[in-house]
């Protein structure tokens, strides 16, 4: 209890709570023998309560007084040898120090002074924490109070109940009560206020492991309130959906019974309204959406739309002859079963803005104002619409060559298609959640497990992305400063140098460089020469760089490291040159090592700026499909693993080879879900932690 | 006036290229009518559907016989008199890329393509490829050989496509400045020659599943599957890898497993002396060896005292024939096809670019007996064994399993490297 109010002597605590808790337990069996009026109770809870509380803070503010004398103290201290800094300047100007004197004089104050300023620090800590004590005191104090004019309220409520008082009095005595919590409530949000700047001063001074730390466990403490945080967003949203459904329907029927006959016949004939109110450009073109739309489902969509449950059950028939007639097809049946969901979606949303135009037509006319003409239409499409005119072909376009494959894959993951249920011959259904269960199981009948596979695959991919973004990275910034350095003659040819290997198409340099590393190509060809000539050996053997599973791993992140460090060493190379100089050599003054100046001044900018990028680099090279297919092919390929997978497999070559080699698309676009998951996770983990994207002021 | 002083040169330029096509085309097909014919070469069919007309036939055969194709085709027209107009659109695509190419979309792809008989099953259940029945089964059976007919039919009863090369296996090609006749006869003398000379063996028995299995074959193991007729789909298998048979051909894979004088390549290459490959290899063989250049059965493994001939699978090549919807079209097609894989089309084929044929008739002729790689197949035929349909992931099962064993592995080692075989080879079986 008394860490929680920061105090150091608890010695002095104890009695005034031992006093409070025996008070209470007192005032406790009074109310159970009733002896003691609800009222009464309440107030002299309180009043007890509070009464330990003032004298925690009383403690508190002589221990901090204490603290501040100590502190100021030390502060004279400081101010002390600090003074002979200025002794010392004054001698060296004099000329009666010399050089060397002068600097070890320095040195020797300095040293004097980095405890001193530590105990400062303490102190100051300490203070802050002595505050924080004092805040939750006060905090107390003010819940003691809030419950006590919560037990008022009751109590009053009882007593009116019971006809002790009358109304009027009742009424009176609530609205006191209630404002006096509202006042009580202020001073509460005052105080946490106060909390909080007091938790932020602490941070700024913790070191920088204490921060982490600190941000570490807030983090975890933080997760089962942001969960039920979540969950209650959620559920408000449901409801706020709900019921916005339900005024949305309700806003439908309105329009219906209380708009005249053009309206009514609108919400068939689409565009009657607007034609009879001479609107009838706008009329015209929904009435033609309706009857396209319909021509639509009755001619084509329809017939799919109805056999998108089952995804066909007439199977195709083949002939002695050579010849098959085929059945229905799943393929055709999923697709334009899904085009016509998404067609129906427009179209309710065209419909819906068709009786909005009617209400609002309707409104107008009402309030004599006129109408807007076909030409005034025109008019508007291309100038205070445009935006909608010209977006409006992109939009068709990203939606259907877009949004629409996206979804027909997702759902391809919950369907059978796979090699043996390969349209157009032979028919797939739907499978439920059936290949997702698959990741769940963790054996099968003997042999490669799905789900062992699948996770192998994933720690691979995870470890890889790191190595990959990270090597890259470190290396990238080495190379840059290496070659910004001044004393490097030819910076520019380095550059250019390095730049060459960007210039070539990685489909070709990393074929040729595989060639390179395989048991009979230019690397293995030297090492085995030189193991016959120079060392002698009898049998060289060639280094399986592709072969052993560890060597073919270190091996593809190393190759890499080629590719990559180009790009980071050009995005470095501008950043670099944006760090102002002047903390470079405030940092020379101060003693820094080159290594001091480069953690603490380059790194934290660097990370800073280039946090996104890293975040995009990570999840990107997760999927760096082109660097592992050309280079190895996913192999060494293994027994034990499911569907053909590989050493170096990530998931989504995996996915490749399942969906080409195996014909298993269901199984692909079930681990093309999991690949998305996956990185939505961690990007948006990673996102909301680094802290590029947090206040600057912290940073600097 | 002036537009059409623009576009005459492109009007000029169109009319051009389309008489230059049709040109060609005529003219290749009367000076190629060599090929054409009866005497045995055309089947007849009794069905007396009337299917004369125009039709447009999609063909995917590999590069090195576009041309050649195209001018049988010239013939097959004359051949049935002028009944038929074939256009046909000829695509360069080799046989890996047709079946995978047909697996992945059968309605777009080729109406007669040509592909190695091991994706057979998997064209079957996708329907790529028709059933052969009834009189031109019986002519197909008459007049090609057996093997090569059980290449091209599911569970040894129903057949699925028309043989078209028997070349499709391996054996050994060998320099013989560096390699005598005796020391290629074993594995080990054979390594021996090839090290004494600084020389590699390019030889995939290690890292490839259809080389590594010429092992495991030739000391008498196994691994049969059985494929549902119906829904083609692999339902049981029968196989005895995981046995001391299965240890002996891996203690002999051993042998190869020495990188310095095996290279891992199914190609020549500068430093090799040796290497195992098909029949495609011969002209580039030829050109690197030239007079040394000697073609040979596979040779024999040593294991504890034993020898065990190198068996290898015997492979054949096939044309499909897509499932029609117009049945005019199908019998078209399927005429088509039989005269592309008749003997005076496999002979033709075996002059212009070497490639051994199944017609019974053309195996005897004099240039084939002759032909120094068809000759190494022949000798090798002995040891080799029927392809068979197996899942592909086989294949790459066995490779994986080859490549494990190292010089240094134990026998212990070698029998739990064949545990974890046969313990996958459930997974092979087609799920539902």
């Amino acid at each position: 209890m008394s860490n929680k109010y920061r105090i150091d002597n608890v010695a002095k605590v104890e009695p005034l709570f031992n006093k409070r808790d025996e008070e209470l337990a007192a005032l406790k069996e009074k109310r159970a023998s009733s002896s003691l009026k609800a009222e009464e109770y309440v107030t002299s809870v309180e009043a007890v309560k509070c009464e330990a509380l003032d004298g925690v803070i009383e403690l508190l503010k002589t221990e901090k007084h204490e603290l501040a004398l100590a502190k100021k103290d030390l502060e004279a201290k400081v101010k002390e040898i600090e003074a002979r800094y200025d002794v010392a300047d004054k001698a060296h100007e004099e000329g009666s120090m010399d050089q060397k004197a002068y600097e070890a004089e320095y040195k020797t104050i300095r040293n004097e002074l980095i405890p001193l300023h530590k105990e400062l620090l303490d102190y100051r800590k300490d203070l802050l924490k002595k505050d924080q004590g004092i805040i939750f005191a006060k905090k107390d104090k003010l819940e003691a109070s809030i419950k006590k004019i919560e037990g008022l309220l009751k109590a009053n409520k009882a007593n009116c109940k019971a006809k002790e008082i009358e109304k009027e009095e009742f009424l009176a005595r609530k609205e006191a009560l209630e404002a006096e919590l509202k006042e009580l409530e202020k001073a509460k949000a005052e105080v946490k206020r106060e909390a909080v700047a007091n938790e932020q001063a602490q941070f700024l001074l913790m070191s920088k492991g204490q921060k982490f730390g600190y941000k570490f466990v807030r983090f975890f403490e933080s997760i089962p309130e942001k969960v039920g945080g979540l969950g209650k967003k959620i559920a408000k949203g449901l409801k706020k959906l709900v019921i916005n459904i339900g005024l949305f329907f309700k806003g439908l029927w309105d329009t219906f019974i209380h708009g005249d006959w053009k309206t009514k016949i609108s919400y068939f004939i689409m565009g009657f309204g607007s034609i009879a109110r001479g609107q009838w450009l706008r009329g015209i073109l929904f009435l033609l959406f309706e009857v396209v739309f319909i021509l639509y489902i009755v001619l084509f969509g329809g017939h799919y739309l109805g056999r998108l449950y089952i995804l066909g059950t007439v199977e195709s028939v083949t002939g002695d002859d050579g010849t098959v007639v085929y059945g229905e097809n799943s393929f055709n049946i999923l697709l334009y079963g899904v085009l016509t969901i998404f067609f129906i979606i427009a179209f309710a949303y065209t419909w819906y803005v068709n009786v909005k135009q009617n209400r609002i037509a309707e409104q107008i006319i009402k309030d004599e104002r006129k109408l807007a003409t076909a030409k005034d239409d025109l008019r508007a499409m291309v100038d205070k619409n445009f935006h909608t005119t010209l977006l409006a072909l992109p939009t068709l376009g990203i939606i259907i060559f877009t949004v629409l494959p996206i979804f027909f894959m997702i759902l391809v993951a919950f369907t059978t298609y796979d090699a043996n249920h390969n349209p157009p011959l032979n028919l797939f259904g739907w499978a439920g959640f059936d290949n997702f269960a698959q990741l769940f199981k963790w054996t099968n009948s003997g042999g490669a497990s799905f789900s062992m596979t699948f996770g192998q695959i994933l720690l691979w991919t995870l470890v890889w992305a790191f190595f990959a973004t990270f090597t890259n990275y470190f290396l990238g910034m080495l190379v840059a400063m290496l070659i910004n350095k001044k004393g490097i003659k030819l910076k520019k040819l380095w550059r250019t140098i390095l730049v060459f290997s960007i210039a070539i198409p990685q489909f070709i340099s990393i074929l040729y460089v595989s060639k390179m590393f395989a048991s009979d190509g230019i690397i293995n060809n030297a090492h085995m020469w030189i193991q016959r000539t120079i060392f002698k050996a009898a049998d060289p053997q060639p280094i399986p760089f592709w072969d052993n599973q560890w060597l073919a791993r270190i091996t593809v992140i190393i190759i890499n490291i080629w590719i990559g460090v180009p790009y980071l060493m050009l995005i470095v190379t501008g950043i670099l040159m944006n760090i102002p100089a002047d903390l470079y050599e405030s940092a020379n003054i101060d003693g820094a090592s080159p290594w001091q100046q480069y953690s603490k001044i380059t790194l934290p900018y660097m990370l800073f700026i280039t946090g996104p990028y890293l975040l995009t680099s990570f999840t990107g090279n997760m999927n760096n499909f082109n660097v592992i297919y050309l280079l190895t092919g996913g192999g060494p390929k293994d027994i034990n693993m499911f569907g053909n997978a590989g050493k170096t497999d990530l998931l989504i070559t995996w996915l490749f080879s399942l969906a080409i080699n195996d014909s298993n698309y269901k199984l692909a676009a079930v681990i093309g879900i999991m690949v998305f998951i996956v990185v939505a996770v961690v990007s948006l983990v990673v996102y909301n932690i680094i802290p590029s994207t947090k206040n600057e002021e912290e940073f600097q | 006036m002036k537009k059409i002083f623009k576009f005459s040169p492109i009007l000029a330029v169109l009319l051009l290229s389309a008489c230059n096509f049709k040109y060609t085309y005529e003219i290749q097909g009367v000076n190629n009518m060599r090929g054409g014919g009866a005497d045995g070469d055309l089947w007849e069919d009794p069905s007396g559907i009337d299917d004369s007309g125009t039709y447009d036939i999609k063909i995917w055969v590999d590069e090195k016989i576009e041309s050649l194709t195209r001018s049988q085709i010239g013939s097959f027209e004359m051949a049935y008199g002028g009944k038929y107009t074939i256009k046909a659109n000829i695509e360069p695509m080799d046989e890996g890329g047709a079946a995978s190419s047909m697996l992945q979309d059968v309605q777009s792809g080729a109406d007669i393509f040509c592909f190695a008989q091991d994706q057979l099953s998997r064209l079957k259940v996708a329907g790529a490829v028709s059933k052969i029945t009834g009189s031109l089964k019986t002519f197909l059976q008459d007049t090609n050989s057996a093997d090569s007919i059980k290449a091209g039919s599911i569970n040894d009863t129903d057949l699925y496509a028309l043989p078209v090369t028997s070349d499709n296996g391996y054996f050994l090609y060998y320099d013989k400045s560096v390699v005598s006749e005796d020391a290629a006869k074993n594995m080990t003398t054979l390594l021996a020659a090839l090290k004494a000379k600084n020389r590699t063996l390019n030889f995939e028995g290690r890292s490839n599943g259809w080389y590594a299995a010429s092992y495991f074959l030739g000391t008498g193991c196994h691994s049969n599957w059985t494929i549902d007729p119906i829904s083609g789909k692999f339902t049981s298998y029968d196989d005895n890898y995981d046995s001391d048979l299965g240890v002996i051909a891996g203690k002999g894979i051993r042998e190869i497993a020495d990188a310095s004088v095996v290279s891992k390549s199914a190609t020549l290459s500068d430093k090799c002396g040796a290497v195992v490959t098909g029949i495609w290899e011969y002209e580039a063989a030829k050109e690197q060896w030239g007079d040394n250049l000697v073609c040979a059965e596979m040779p024999s493994f040593t294991v504890d005292g034993t020898d065990y001939h190198l068996s290898s699978f015997d492979g054949y090549k096939l044309m499909g024939v897509k499932p029609q919807v117009d049945s005019k079209k199908a019998s078209v097609c399927r005429k088509l096809a039989q005269f592309l894989t008749n003997r005076a089309s496999q002979l033709e084929r075996f002059r212009t670019v070497s490639w051994g044929p199944t017609n019974v008739a053309v195996s005897e002729d004099p240039d084939v007996l002759a032909h120094p790689g068809l000759t190494a197949l022949r000798d090798q035929h002995k040891y080799a064994t029927q392809q068979g349909q197996c899942p592909g992931a086989w294949f790459v099962a066995l490779q994986a399993t080859a490549t494990a064993i190292e010089t240094g592995t134990s026998e212990e080692e070698i029998r739990n490297i064949l545990h974890t075989y046969s313990a996958g080879l459930d997974a092979l079986k087609s799920e539902d």
